[in-house]
């Protein structure tokens, strides 16, 4: 449960300069949370998409995860990362073209 | 962990300032996403299925397909996209026939974020009942992020009208169907995109009746609030999330008393709302109140994750 909360949260912050750091080391605690666990089920798997889209929202993040992926042995997490980092740039894409006020 | 070098990364940290000019400069990224989502999509399938060396079940991986589509449909991958639809659609083999009108629902889902209008609607005239409350919310909600107030708000009136037909009695629903429909629905219009999504869903969704699900619901609107902040709800998120931590105690000491009637340990429903809550309180900046909140979830003993 707390994995769901440190996802909620790490979702929940805006993608701005102000909460830059608080982003990186909710991802990591997710992150390391995750590799603790034995059997990585959906929750998890998809605990660990939702934290890379985050991570591809911060510039280097693609970085990060590109290193990550040529770690990741666990084929459901690695599926889940990839998916996560492809979607992540996809937002990107998509915020970067939405009017931001109605 | 070791694969996230935590001070190089926050060395040259910089994030996209929203309302930037997108990802246009960074092509190579866009291809590379494009990659990652065939490669996720193959992979996905590989270890999908019902047979006990699965590592994914198909239920679970559902979701993971219907992201794909709208990864890949944002990226202008049509032949990706293709593919990974016809894999989500394979899964009614799996899962069988009583599941195709849900899987149709998620499908239509996966063509709204890609901004495949047609397809969506004509996926969602296939479902019934909770399904297609769900379709058309997310048909309304997709609507919204791509810039069309108006569809969005056309859409939802839609939604709104089934459910309060279905709430006096209408179709072959039952009670948890529409309250269900009922968050997903204001949660959908909350996170349309404007100012007047967020107060239209907040109108929209007083006086519910039930208090379960009006809890939720004031619960999930405070976090899509809190979202709106530069839309001009942060006060407005921040009175709603202080009332509902509130609640959310309150209830809380309830179910630990085992004051609460058909009290399900796996999901209890503080938890579940307390999670709404820490999103709301992420989104606003308040790191002291989400730390708070977290460590609470962190004493629970849910299923959910360990």
């Amino acid at each position: 449960m707390l994995l769901d909360g440190l996802s909620s949260a790490i979702t929940g912050l805006p993608m701005d300069a102000g909460h830059a750091e608080k982003h990186l080391a909710l991802w990591q605690e997710l992150a390391e949370g995750v590799s603790r666990l034995d059997e990585p089920g959906m929750r998890v798997s998809y605990t660990h998409n939702t934290a890379m889209v985050a991570a591809a929202y911060l510039e280097d993040g693609v970085q990060v995860g590109r290193a990550y992926l040529a770690e990741q042995e666990t084929p459901v997490l690695r599926a889940a990362a990839m998916a996560g980092l492809a979607s992540g740039v996809a937002e990107r894409l998509e915020r970067g073209r939405q009017p931001q006020v109605n | 962990m070791s694969w996230i070098n935590r001070d190089s990364v926050l060395g040259v940290l910089v994030f996209l300032s929203v309302g930037s000019a997108g990802i246009g400069s960074a092509e190579p990224v866009v291809q590379e996403a494009v990659g990652w989502a065939n490669e996720a999509s193959g992979l996905i399938a590989e270890l999908t299925g019902e047979a006990e060396e699965a590592q994914l079940d198909a239920y679970d991986s559902v979701w993971l397909w219907r992201d794909l589509m709208v990864a890949q449909g944002r990226l202008g991958d049509a032949e990706g996209l293709e593919v990974t639809a016809a894999r989500l659609r394979g899964l009614r083999e799996v899962m069988g026939e009583d599941e195709r009108g849900w899987l149709a629902s998620v499908e239509s889902s996966g063509w709204a974020g890609a901004e495949r209008w047609e397809r969506a609607e004509a996926l969602a005239a296939k479902a019934t009942g909770v399904d297609q409350w769900e379709a058309w919310s997310e048909l309304a909600y997709y609507r919204g992020r791509s810039g069309d107030a108006a569809g969005l708000e056309a859409g939802m009136a839609r939604v709104y009208a089934a459910l309060r037909a279905a709430a006096g009695g209408v179709g072959d629903v039952d009670e948890f169907d529409v309250d269900f429909g009922w968050y997903y629905a204001v949660s959908s219009h909350a996170w349309g995109g404007s100012a007047a999504a967020t107060a239209s869903a907040w109108e929209a969704s007083r006086g519910l009746g039930d208090p379960v699900t009006q809890r939720g619901v004031d619960a999930v609107l405070a976090w899509a609030f809190a979202e709106s902040d530069g839309l001009g709800h942060a006060e407005r998120a921040r009175r709603l999330a202080t009332r509902m931590q509130a609640e959310i105690d309150a209830l809380t000491a309830k179910e630990q008393a085992g004051e609460v009637e058909d009290f399900d340990p796996d999901f209890p429903e503080s938890e579940l709302l307390r999670l709404d809550l820490i999103g709301a309180y992420a989104a606003l900046g308040d790191v002291a109140a989400m730390d708070r909140e977290l460590r609470l979830l962190g004493g629970a003993t849910c299923c959910w994750t360990g």
